[in-house]
């Protein structure tokens, strides 16, 4: 198996420019098209591991970072996110490249796999056991799967649970951990093996970074897993820990509101969501402490029969 | 006839039936019954007083039932979470039942 860093960046840069480059993340082949030697390096550094092809062959999606319109390239140097040609984003500064393809393939994903019921929500396994951490943005979700995930901890995704079918196997999707602001350095200080991709300075975000994905995520990228845990997370600072159970129905409905697909599935979409809340215990946990956080995730891991 | 609340200051006779398009999956959780609308592709969480109400409504067949609600007049308006009437109103905003 050909992986990034097996390439030369000279053969990186062909075939990015004559789009003949694919990036495999979990089950999705991505055709990735770009000049911008910007994202170039950001895909060198929290991609090196993950398997590629620069002789072109299929793909499931075409994606491109390219240089905005003329008048705009003037103004600015930018970058300009298409899928199949379609650019649903405004442009954004060049060496925001990066970044703008991690949201950009957020956004593909979100919007298109309805195979799978698709929440807003990080996702995590350890000892076999899948957990969803759903939350809204802000809530320091990606936060937590980060330090779950530098404490060994598998990771499915910091971003999108993609549940399927009536077994309701979660589905990996492992790519880099996007990080925001102080979190970076939290993460950074606490774990000085956490390796990250470029800085995004002054974007809508604040600062964004992308922590790389463990390699042992990255090989295991095709096997699913169980739901054993929901939880909702909320940090919360100066606050002690708690953790409160949420019933099946105020956990469906909060999911509900975290789902990109969920209206679009319909009856499906609710006998999907109503099983996995049926069948999966929820819990609230309100931690200002990583520390007890994860303390208490692996005790309700150690507790699910 | 049912009698929803216990402060009989304020007396309201409506007659409710089961809303004519409703196509319902129902799983009952420990917390209520979670409820998809499928003529309406909605989903709503109804307390288990609120669908007993509900099952008792939708049988009582096209003629509907008459609710005899005795509320305080505090509790008219706004409705409060536990009052009868907050469940006929969360019932008639889920568009499961409406008034004949």
């Amino acid at each position: 198996m050909l992986r990034l860093a097996d390439i030369s960046a000279q053969d990186l840069k062909r075939s990015l420019i004559q789009g003949t480059f694919r990036l495999e993340i979990g089950g999705f082949s991505l055709r990735v098209d770009s000049n911008i030697p910007e994202l170039q390096a950001g895909l060198c550094s929290v991609y090196d591991y993950y398997p590629v092809s620069v002789g072109g062959g299929y793909y499931d999606y075409d994606l491109a970072i390219r240089p905005a319109s003329p008048p705009r390239r003037w103004l600015r140097r930018n970058a300009l996110f298409s899928i199949s040609g379609q650019a649903p984003f405004l442009p954004m500064a060049a060496e925001h490249a990066h970044a703008l393809f991690e949201w950009g393939l957020n956004w593909t994903i979100g919007s298109s796999v309805h195979q799978y019921l698709v929440l807003h929500s990080g996702v995590v396994e350890k000892n076999g056991k899948g957990v969803l951490l759903a939350a809204v943005s802000g809530s320091g979700k990606s936060t937590l799967t980060a330090e779950l995930v530098m404490r060994d901890w598998r990771l499915f995704s910091d971003e999108l649970a993609l549940i399927d079918g009536p077994d309701l196997r979660l589905m990996p999707f492992p790519r880099p951990v996007s990080l925001k602001n102080q979190s970076i350095d939290l993460i950074r200080g606490r774990h000085s093996a956490a390796r990250f991709g470029p800085l995004a300075h002054d974007t809508q975000k604040g600062t964004i970074a992308h922590l790389r994905a463990p390699d042992g995520s990255v090989e295991r990228s095709g096997e699913s897993s169980r739901p054993a845990l929901i939880v909702f997370p909320k940090w919360a600072p100066g606050q002690a820990l708690r953790v409160s159970p949420v019933g099946a129905g105020q956990a469906a409905l909060r999911l509900i509101d975290q789902s990109f697909n969920y209206s679009t599935l319909g009856q499906l979409g609710f006998a999907r969501l109503a099983d996995l809340v049926q069948g999966t215990r929820a819990w609230e946990l309100e931690y200002s402490s990583l520390d007890d956080a994860v303390d208490a995730l692996e005790d309700l891991i150690a507790d699910d029969a | 006839m049912i009698r929803i609340a216990a402060s009989p200051r304020c007396e309201l006779d409506v007659k409710y039936s089961r809303s004519s398009c409703v196509e319902l999956d129902a799983r009952h959780c420990e917390d209520g019954v979670l409820v998809y609308d499928a003529a309406m592709r909605s989903t709503h969480l109804i307390s288990y007083e609120g669908w007993h109400l509900f099952l008792s409504v939708s049988q009582a067949g096209t003629d509907g039932i008459t609710l005899d609600l005795l509320l305080a007049p505090s509790l008219l308006e706004p409705a409060v979470a536990d009052s009868g009437l907050s469940l006929i109103r969360g019932l008639e905003a889920a568009g499961l039942i409406r008034r004949c």
